[in-house]
């Protein structure tokens, strides 16, 4: 499956961060939707997850390979969804444009 | 990754009934309780997990041991003299593979895996019809076409095999012909053995690797259709084997045949069935799909029952799984001193812990007056979904980050655990039948799921224990019964309740559930319908194997898959699937005023009273509730008691004309979006944020003989009673409604003339918010 969406990410879309960052779940502009879309609408091969370590308290950032394949674990554990969106949203955003979110 | 799985052999037991566990536990050995479960929600920001270790003699300490699921559907024959003393024969079959390429995968075979004697007409590496023969003293030949099969096309396969001189010959013929395709071929070979004897059954989609109580364990499982194997006596010309195929074999050819299993035959049962005078008749195991389309189909009838002869085919999947067939680990007679409710055998070994939850029902007789309605047929539609892990975009739904639980992290690497009807085979096609005879491992208290919604993030089982926290938390006498009780035993088993509590979710309904709720409803009963999207689906159950049910989800509905043309009936029961608001004057706006109109699950949203809750005929329901308070703006899931799945008020789809819409919800976000069962054309402004039909309502009628409904018409609603330590609006409002539904005095009737139908069915999109029904 390829990606769910054809809008193509631009430097526009770079005034959405600090936005999504504030509120990454929750009412969103059309325009900000827009780019959600994008990035939450990729493929199954390499699609960013949360694995719940510790309920409600810790999760690990992981990596979909595909049906039935295990996860590939990423070193990064967050605390909170809102964290782990943040975390997701970074790895998305520089797999789509190359550039590195602090 | 699970180290302990199992499952029950019963869902739902009263008094002195015995209830058996099967355990898989990889760990020496294990604790075992049971336990009435009262809370499953361990989210510090809810009421708290609360369970009730129960005083019996399962409590104990057990060896742990390793039990596995050997999943795949096939067909089988009990090996006979005749079976076994083939001399020359032919054995030819129609085929409609769906993963030709993806290895060996076993037609029709009485092939024995270790000691590689037989013979087996097989799909091999190549996607093409081969024909294998084994001495069973480790030499094996094989005859192969060679050529790859097209995807979801039917082919004859057969192959003949000359006893006086070795001949073997392999036969794939296309029914379509694709003129640059070569996948057509005959081919001709002496093999070096003959096929020894073996004591192993004739398996169709599948070969014999090792018995299993009285089943076997198998290998090379096929993923497609089969129609019309056979087998008989002598090297068969192509014409012959025609005659054979369209079962007009002359007298003389007809005398030959071995077995020709006919499987339109008994398409709702367990059985295949040999039209040949030796009554080499088999069965199905793992229950692979019946009731489909055979190679002779012609699209003139879609209810097989009135052309069962082009219904002939059996569909396998090499992930089909019914009845996991494990050993029992320890048994429970059910004690008078366990009260109805929900309970579960606790197995805790180490950190490692697994639940197997049952319901104990009131004895006849002792009935309280407030029942609970475990919805397990919804429980099994969704059993073992694999939303986070799957190639569907999971996230699009939920516009949150997908999480995975441990339960959902191992499914996705244990297949044979099965899927739910929400997903997909191996091969792509849509689930149509669950099992609860296996470990359903998000039927369980504590699991978090993906469509859960923030907060909690839990869906159906775990969400449900919102409800039975809260009725004990008001001090609630309470009975638990199950879709099971009303499918087989019907509406008498509700007539005792003066008020039937739904789920969160009951969406999957069999025509003996609809009907024994509905009767329920107009006889005197009264209804707190405390979900979203409940009455949805027509499901059946399969009329002998317990614990199974089967969906085909016809024509429309907001659905995760679509059958093929032609196989919109169900195997098990011959009904018409899919929705129930295609089913006449049936649905949930029929049952419960309201339909489900739709769905998001990210965050949820809060109710405004409408005009209509002011009505004198619903003050009850709103006493203590400020005029223009918001109604639910607070929840475990989603933030709020207006989420996941929301119903609708719609005269059209068979509100009734006197239904009062309370309240409705509003300021949803544009994940939500109009369901597709309400949109002809899709039109711009179908979300939350724009779109009027996006909104769960608060509806209330009366019913005939003193009954009423009242219906929350959202998932999330039960999700909010517990907050601030149950008082609030939610909690108030549901309270109201059952301390008047438990009070058998009847409502107040008077006669009026019919109201003019208010609402109409066009597309808004802001605007005023529609009610239905009359004011005062
Ligand atoms: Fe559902």
């Amino acid at each position: 499956m390829t990606n769910m969406t054809r809008h193509q990410i631009s430097k526009s879309d770079r005034k959405w961060i600090e936005v999504f960052k504030k509120k990454p779940i929750g009412i969103h502009p059309p325009e900000l939707m827009r780019l959600l879309n994008r990035l939450r609408g990729e493929a199954i091969e390499g699609k960013f997850v949360l694995v719940i370590d510790r309920p409600y308290e810790e999760w690990v950032v992981a990596e979909l390979q595909g049906r039935g394949k295990p996860l590939k674990y990423h070193n990064i554990r967050v605390s909170s969804r809102e964290e782990g969106e943040w975390e997701i949203f970074k790895l998305r955003w520089h797999r789509h444009t190359g550039e590195v979110l602090e | 990754m699970l180290k302990i799985t199992g499952y029950s052999d019963q869902i739902s037991v009263v008094l002195g009934d015995k209830i058996s566990f099967m355990v898989n536990c990889e760990h020496p050995s294990y604790e075992a309780d049971i336990v009435r479960v009262i809370c499953g929600d361990v989210n510090p920001d809810g009421p708290g997990f609360n369970e009730d270790v129960i005083d019996s003699p399962v409590s104990g300490t057990y060896n742990g041991r390793k039990q596995e699921i050997y999943a795949g559907s096939f067909a089988m024959v009990e090996s006979s003299a005749l079976l076994e003393n083939l001399e020359s024969f032919t054995v030819q079959v129609m085929v409609w593979p769906t993963t030709p390429r993806k290895g060996v995968q076993s037609l029709v075979a009485k092939w024995s895996v270790p000691d590689n004697s037989g013979f087996a007409l097989e799909i091999d590496e190549s996607g093409g019809i081969a024909f294998l023969v084994g001495d069973g003293k480790g030499k094996v030949d094989t005859v192969s076409i060679g050529k790859p099969m097209v995807e979801y096309e039917w082919y004859f396969a057969a192959a003949s095999y000359n006893a006086d001189n070795k001949e073997v010959t392999v036969y794939q013929e296309p029914m379509v012909e694709y003129p640059p395709i070569d996948d057509a071929s005959t081919v001709t070979k002496k093999v070096s053995v003959a096929p020894a004897a073996n004591a192993v059954p004739l398996m169709m989609a599948a070969r014999c690797k090792a018995p299993k109580g009285d089943v076997v364990i198998g290998d090379a499982y096929y993923n497609g259709k089969l129609d019309s194997p056979a087998i008989v006596e002598g090297v068969l010309s192509r014409a012959e084997m025609e005659m054979i195929l369209n079962r007009k074999a002359p007298t003389t050819l007809e005398n030959r045949i071995i077995g020709a299993w006919d499987f339109s035959l008994d398409i709702t049962e367990t059985t295949i069935t040999d039209t040949s005078s030796h009554r080499l008749h088999g069965k199905i195991c793992h229950m692979p799909t019946r009731g489909v389309t055979g190679y002779n189909w012609t699209g003139e009838e879609l209810r097989w029952k009135h052309a069962r002869e082009e219904y002939g085919a059996i569909r396998f999947h090499e992930d089909d799984v019914y009845d996991a067939g494990w050993d029992v680990d320890f048994e429970l007679t059910i004690p008078d001193s366990m009260k109805s409710g929900i309970y579960a055998a606790r197995v805790t070994s180490g950190e490692d812990e697994e639940y197997i939850p049952f319901v104990v029902r009131p004895k006849p007789g002792r009935e309280k007056k407030v029942c609970f309605l475990f919805p397990s047929a919804s429980y099994m539609a969704y059993a073992n979904e694999h939303f986070g892990t799957d190639p569907w975009p999971a996230e699009l739904m939920t516009h949150r980050a997908i999480e995975l639980d441990k339960h959902h992290v191992f499914l996705n690497e244990h297949r044979e655990y099965g899927h739910s009807l929400y997903d997909r085979h191996s091969d792509g096609s849509g689930i149509h039948i669950s099992s609860r005879l296996r470990p359903i491992l998000n039927m369980r208290p504590k699991v978090q799921t993906v469509l859960g919604g923030e907060g909690s993030q839990l869906w159906q089982f775990a969400a449900d224990t919102h409800i039975t926290v809260w009725l004990e938390a008001m001090g609630y006498d309470y009975d638990v019964i199950t879709d099971e009780d009303i499918h087989y035993r019907g509406t008498d088993v509700l007539k005792p309740y003066n008020v039937v509590l739904t789920s969160s979710h009951n969406e999957y309904y069999s025509k003996a559930m609809y009907d024994a709720v509905f009767d329920y409803i107009h006889q005197g009963g009264r209804l707190i319908y405390m979900g979203g999207n409940g009455f949805y689906w027509r499901v059946s159950y399969h009329q002998t194997a317990p614990g199974v049910i089967e969906i085909r989800r016809a024509e429309g509905g907001s659905r995760a898959w679509a059958p093929k043309s032609g196989e919109y009936y169900t195997g098990f029961t011959c009904e018409y699937s899919g929705l129930w608001r295609r089913q006449g004057r049936t649905g949930p706006n029929v049952m419960a005023g309201v339909g489900f109109s739709s769905e998001g699950f990210d965050i949820s949203s809060y109710y405004r009273r409408n005009p209509d809750s002011f009505n004198s005929r619903v003050a009850f329901i709103f006493e203590g509730v400020g005029k223009d308070e918001l109604i639910g703006d607070f929840g475990l899931i989603g933030g709020g008691a207006a989420g996941l799945e929301l119903d609708r008020v719609e005269r059209e789809f068979g509100t009734p004309p006197h239904a009062l819409c309370l309240a409705s919800s509003e300021n949803h976000t544009d994940t939500f979006l109009v369901v597709v069962e309400d949109i002809l054309f899709n039109l711009p402004g179908s979300g939350g944020q724009e779109n009027e039909w996006v909104r769960g309502d608060l509806c209330f009628f009366e019913t005939p003989n003193g009954g009423a409904v009242f219906s929350a018409s959202s998932m999330a609603w039960a999700g909010s009673l517990p907050h601030n330590d149950f008082q609030n609006n939610v909690s108030r409002i549901t309270k109201n409604v059952l301390d008047r539904f438990v009070d058998p005095k009847p409502f107040p009737i008077k006669k009026a003339p019919a109201p003019p139908m208010k609402d109409s069915y066009t597309w808004r999109v802001k605007g005023s918010t529609p009610t239905a029904g009359a004011a005062e």
